[in-house]
């Protein structure tokens, strides 16, 4: 049995660090999953909060009773409700301040974009479950985008 | 182009320079920033009591939050801490969600999740370090995990995530590193120097 001179604590912790590499990497499904996020990124705009989700908020009831989800998100004064009816396929909004305005809807697999009309609100088909982010060209002309969230 | 491997040491001018063209929208900018950074989150996660696919998912999570933030990040050099500061808290998070009560600073007492796979590992050396690393106390398991990642943390990032004096650490790393090389799995391979 060979002896190897690891009396180094530097080479012994680099030994230790290329085996947890092996044992405890992530999968290759993980490792891609996380490279193809690029596609949800967003150039433009700022960050708004998801500040309620019926998942987990006291809209949860209201959620439940339309069979759906409801996600409210916060920014700089302006709103994007979000209301997904995963059994008609159709995701509806409500964006504050009203005024049409630009709203593209981003998920790993592409883009699309529709215009609300002049009260703010806005309709859409769902294309599919996974992660979605919209990003919002108000009427005063400010983008914000959303975190991303999984429907 | 600058091509990583997961697991692969990312410099400070090299992180820099993934975030930057990343920003411009480069994907495979993106792809090697992930694979460079993929081994510290899945470390970092590796110290808290998580089944696999939640580990996964908070892995996942962890990019989906770098993906949102990445036109907001100042030091790309502190991006390895700033993600495993993102994985923890996002750990913590769940099992606050899942116990309803975790103190913060109280992580749970386990040992390895991971179920070891000898398969992966080469040669018998690699096999023992692997089986008398699970000997090790969790506190121990963390703390060389942390001095393990890559790119590397600092004592001071280390300190932060264990939520724990940076005084302490030197005299644990000595400490966890003695109890690894007494293990009866490593001592007929290792010449101490005696």
């Amino acid at each position: 049995m060979p002896v190897y001179p690891l009396d180094s604590d530097d080479d012994f912790l680099a030994l230790l660090g290329g085996v947890l590499d092996t044992i405890e990497a992530p999968s290759a499904s993980a490792l891609e999953g996380a490279e193809q996020l690029f596609a949800l990124r967003q150039l433009d705009g700022d960050l708004m909060e998801l500040a309620a989700d019926s998942i987990e908020s006291s809209l949860a009831q209201r959620g439940a009773e339309s069979g759906g989800r409801l996600l409210r998100f916060d920014g700089g004064g302006c709103q994007i409700e979000i209301d997904a009816h995963f059994s008609d396929g159709v995701v509806t909004g409500q964006l504050t301040p009203g005024g049409v305005s630009a709203i593209t809807t981003v998920t790993s697999t592409g883009a699309s974009r529709v215009d609300s009309d002049a009260l703010g609100r806005f309709r859409e088909a769902i294309v599919a479950r996974g992660l979605h982010r919209w990003s919002v060209r108000f009427a005063d002309g400010r983008t914000w985008v959303t975190p991303i969230v999984r429907l | 182009m600058l091509r990583t491997m997961p697991g692969a040491t990312l410099t400070p001018t090299e992180l820099g320079d993934l975030v930057e063209r990343a920003r411009l929208g480069e994907a495979a900018a993106w792809e090697a920033l992930v694979r460079g950074t993929s081994n510290a989150v899945y470390r970092g996660l590796a110290a808290f009591d998580v089944a696999a696919d939640v580990r996964d998912e908070l892995y996942h999570e962890t990019y989906i939050k770098l993906v949102e933030r990445l036109d907001t990040i100042q030091q790309p050099a502190a991006l390895p801490a700033w993600l495993m500061t993102t994985a923890r808290n996002q750990a913590l998070q769940y099992l606050r969600k899942r116990a309803k009560l975790v103190p913060v600073a109280d992580l749970p007492e386990v040992g390895s999740v991971f179920e070891l796979d000898e398969a992966l590992l080469d040669d018998e050396l690699r096999v023992a370090v692997a089986r008398a690393f699970r000997r090790l106390s969790s506190a121990c398991q963390r703390l060389l995990r942390l001095l393990t990642v890559s790119p590397p943390l600092s004592y001071a990032e280390i300190a932060e995530l264990l939520g724990r004096p940076i005084g302490s650490l030197g005299p644990q790393r000595i400490r966890c590193l003695k109890q690894l090389r007494l293990a009866p799995e490593l001592v007929a391979f290792i010449d101490v120097g005696h």
